[in-house]
């Protein structure tokens, strides 16, 4: 005797239209927009895709070029200034005094110098080819830069003043 | 009826929302503002929508009046236009409402959600408008690298005793008084003409040659002199050329030095700045110069990423062989080589790092005669090796940090072979023992140092407070063990500030199978070294 178990086709398409629908929304979970998101910006020219490792190899000068072999100019905020001490938190790892103690010791050995710094680093990628850096995105302005990745905010980013 | 949110609403909105604080920030946030404000009205009223069927009629509204602020506070940024036409309800707070709208409430001509929606549209594009001819009136100047030239340096002062037994044969040889020294004047001068080319000159100051001794007879040199016009007395002394490079650097993998440059060798050496380096006293194996601490000629170097946080670093060298002139002149054709590789792993909170150096040079340390025949009249010169050998020298290096540890080990280990064997000379006195030569040997230098950064960043802040011990091996010649020393040193370095460094630091230093030096020698110093 055959027996047939065969669901109807209206409930598996319903159930295929469900299913597409849950992966679609359920682990993307859009991050949410913070003013405090640090966004990693560079000169609109630049084709180049990099991590978050090789901006901070980038901006610790361990590293002189993009990917594709093109100069690259990382633009700093000013030290101290919140948007530095961010960028030292999350992206570079380290704090600002371990960053000024970088610095001192590869002037000595070798020369190295620390990327020179824009109050509006924003205006500094702007023309500047292969520049590279970065802003708060409440700082950010659409259009004027290429946007290669956003570090998110996170608890500690609301201490010390706004942005 | 409401248009705009509640005075309760409203406080909330400028409190909560951290919109608020950029009005003031960017010239361009305003535009953003007025979108998020609108945002957040929508959410805000969209979390306290009741569920209640007969509340429905109220959405309308709030949405209305959410876009109404929106279009009102992006109009206000242009043309301040203040009205409080269309609040009918609650009297606070004052919500700037656009020019169109308050004239449409005037003529009792409401305006529809679409009407206000476009307006809100036109007022952010004009404001994008002109953030955007502001923001490239002022990035018009950061349009092409700008060369650097920058001037600093470091300098030491140290203190130091010496104790020393009166068998020894170093006993009133050596300096044994409390003594303060200037041990370092450094000064760079370091340009970066354009993104790839940069030179840097690195003037060493030093009182030398003031206070030298010499044997046999004994003299010591006094450099004082007199200025005749104002009868000052000045020390003369000396500058030497520790580093004169250019360096081009257009790739990660490849750049080019040339001058006189630091040998990329160990970690002492390639460190080299007493606010950079831990102990106070360089090691033997860059004391004895088992290698050159610097060498003269060309530099090939680079670096390559095979993985995230991993670099292969290399360097050749070619460069004048060992003399006494080779800053400035090869006694013979071929140049010394050498080759470095070096491979780190750095991770914020560990690292490690392995590099070697291979080198080969040939000295020929030639002595000149002149014979001068008078009834020609003619001149003849003609030289002849004193001192001719090869050199094969290998050095490793490793370093270790993690968690406050640093380990750092280098060794050293160099095989002379002579053509012309050299003529032995007694240290400090520089006399020739006659007939006595130096054998091909082999000499090596080792050293292993252990140091912990003592956590105590609650009581001093940033400041570092670093031990360490290190213990070193120096063989200068393998056949005479007399000549093998042996340094025991333990110290402490305090680090107040990223310019500045202050370190104490005792030794021991014990050569067992010398007769003449076999009683140990005992010292004590303290440095303040200070970049600048």
């Amino acid at each position: 005797m055959h027996t047939s178990h065969k669901p109807p086709i209206a409930s598996l398409l319903a159930a295929a239209v469900l299913g597409l629908a849950m992966s679609g929304s359920t682990p993307v979970q859009a991050q949410k927009e913070d003013p405090y998101d640090l966004m990693i910006v560079c000169n609109k020219a630049v084709k180049d895709n990099i991590d978050v490792a090789t901006v901070r190899d980038l901006f610790l000068r361990k590293r002189l070029t993009w990917p594709s072999g093109a100069n690259v100019v990382p633009i700093n905020a000013s030290m101290g200034s919140k948007l530095r001490r961010e960028f030292q938190r999350r992206v570079l790892l380290i704090t600002d005094a371990e960053e000024t103690k970088y610095w001192e010791k590869n002037k000595i050995m070798s020369a190295l110098t620390a990327p020179p710094e824009f109050e509006g680093t924003l205006r500094a990628v702007f023309k500047l080819s292969g520049s590279l850096t970065y802003v708060f995105r409440a700082q950010f302005k659409e259009g004027v830069s290429r946007v290669m990745f956003v570090v998110p905010s996170d608890e500690k980013s609301y201490e010390g003043g706004k942005p | 009826m409401r248009r705009i949110p509640s005075p309760r609403l409203w406080s909330e909105l400028v409190k909560e929302s951290p919109t608020e604080q950029f009005e003031t920030n960017s010239v361009w946030s305003q535009g953003a503002t007025t979108r998020r404000i609108r945002r957040y009205v929508e959410e805000k009223q969209r979390s306290e929508r009741p569920n209640s069927a007969e509340m429905r009629p109220r959405r309308f509204f709030h949405k209305l009046s959410a876009l109404g602020i929106s279009a009102a506070l992006a109009t206000s940024w242009s043309a301040p236009a203040w009205s409080q036409e269309t609040i009918d309800s609650d009297p606070q707070p004052a919500a700037p409402q656009a020019p169109s709208e308050a004239t449409a409430a005037q003529a009792g001509d409401a305006p529809t959600l679409e009407s206000l929606q476009k307006r809100v549209e036109e007022l952010e594009l004009q404001q994008e408008d002109q953030e955007m001819e502001a923001f490239e009136a002022t990035a018009g100047e950061m349009t092409s690298f700008k060369p650097t030239f920058s001037v600093y340096g470091f300098l030491t002062v140290s203190l130091m005793r010496a104790w020393i037994s009166k068998n020894n044969i170093l006993y009133n040889l050596m300096h044994d008084k409390l003594s303060f020294a200037i041990s370092n004047v450094n000064l760079y001068f370091h340009s970066r003409m354009t993104q790839s080319l940069s030179a840097m000159v690195e003037l060493y100051f030093t009182f030398a040659p003031q206070g030298r001794e010499s044997y046999m007879p004994y003299g010591r040199l006094d450099t004082t002199v007199t200025e005749s016009s104002t009868l000052r007395q000045h020390v003369l002394g000396g500058v030497a050329i520790e580093r004169a490079q250019a360096t081009w650097q257009r790739f990660d993998f490849l750049g080019v030095t040339v001058g006189r440059f630091i040998t990329p060798y160990g970690v002492w050496n390639v460190e080299h700045g007493a606010t950079v380096f831990l102990p106070l006293i360089p090691p033997y194996v860059m004391a004895n110069h088992i290698l050159p601490n610097a060498q003269t000629g060309l530099m090939i170097h680079g670096r390559f990423f095979p993985h995230s946080g991993i670099y292969l670093d290399y360097a050749i060298t070619a460069a004048n062989n060992r003399s006494d002139v080779e800053a400035s002149l090869d006694f013979s054709d071929n140049k010394a080589l050498g080759l470095r590789l070096q491979l780190r792993y750095e991770h914020p909170k560990f690292g490690v790092s392995l590099g070697g150096y291979g080198y080969w040079g040939q000295v020929d340390i030639q002595q000149k005669e002149e014979q001068i025949d008078l009834s020609v009249p003619t001149i003849h010169i003609s030289s002849k090796s004193r001192d001719k050998h090869t050199e094969l020298t290998g050095a490793l290096d490793l370093v270790v940090t993690g968690y406050g540890v640093r380990l750092q080990a280098e060794y050293a280990r160099s095989l002379v072979t002579y053509d012309v064997h050299a003529q032995r000379i007694a240290p400090y006195f520089d006399v020739v023992f006659e007939g006595s030569y130096i054998p091909d040997h082999v000499r090596s230098d080792g050293y292993l140092m252990l140091a912990y950064e003592l956590p105590l960043e609650k009581l001093l802040g940033d400041m570092t407070l670093t031990p360490f011990i290190l213990l070193e091996q120096s063989i200068a010649e393998d056949a005479n063990k007399s000549s093998n020393a042996y340094d025991y040193r333990a110290g402490l370095n305090f680090k107040p500030s990223s310019y500045w460094v202050l370190k104490l630091e005792g030794s021991m230093m014990w050569a067992p199978d010398s007769v003449y030096l076999k009683s140990k020698i005992y010292y004590v110093g303290a440095q303040a070294a200070v970049s600048f």
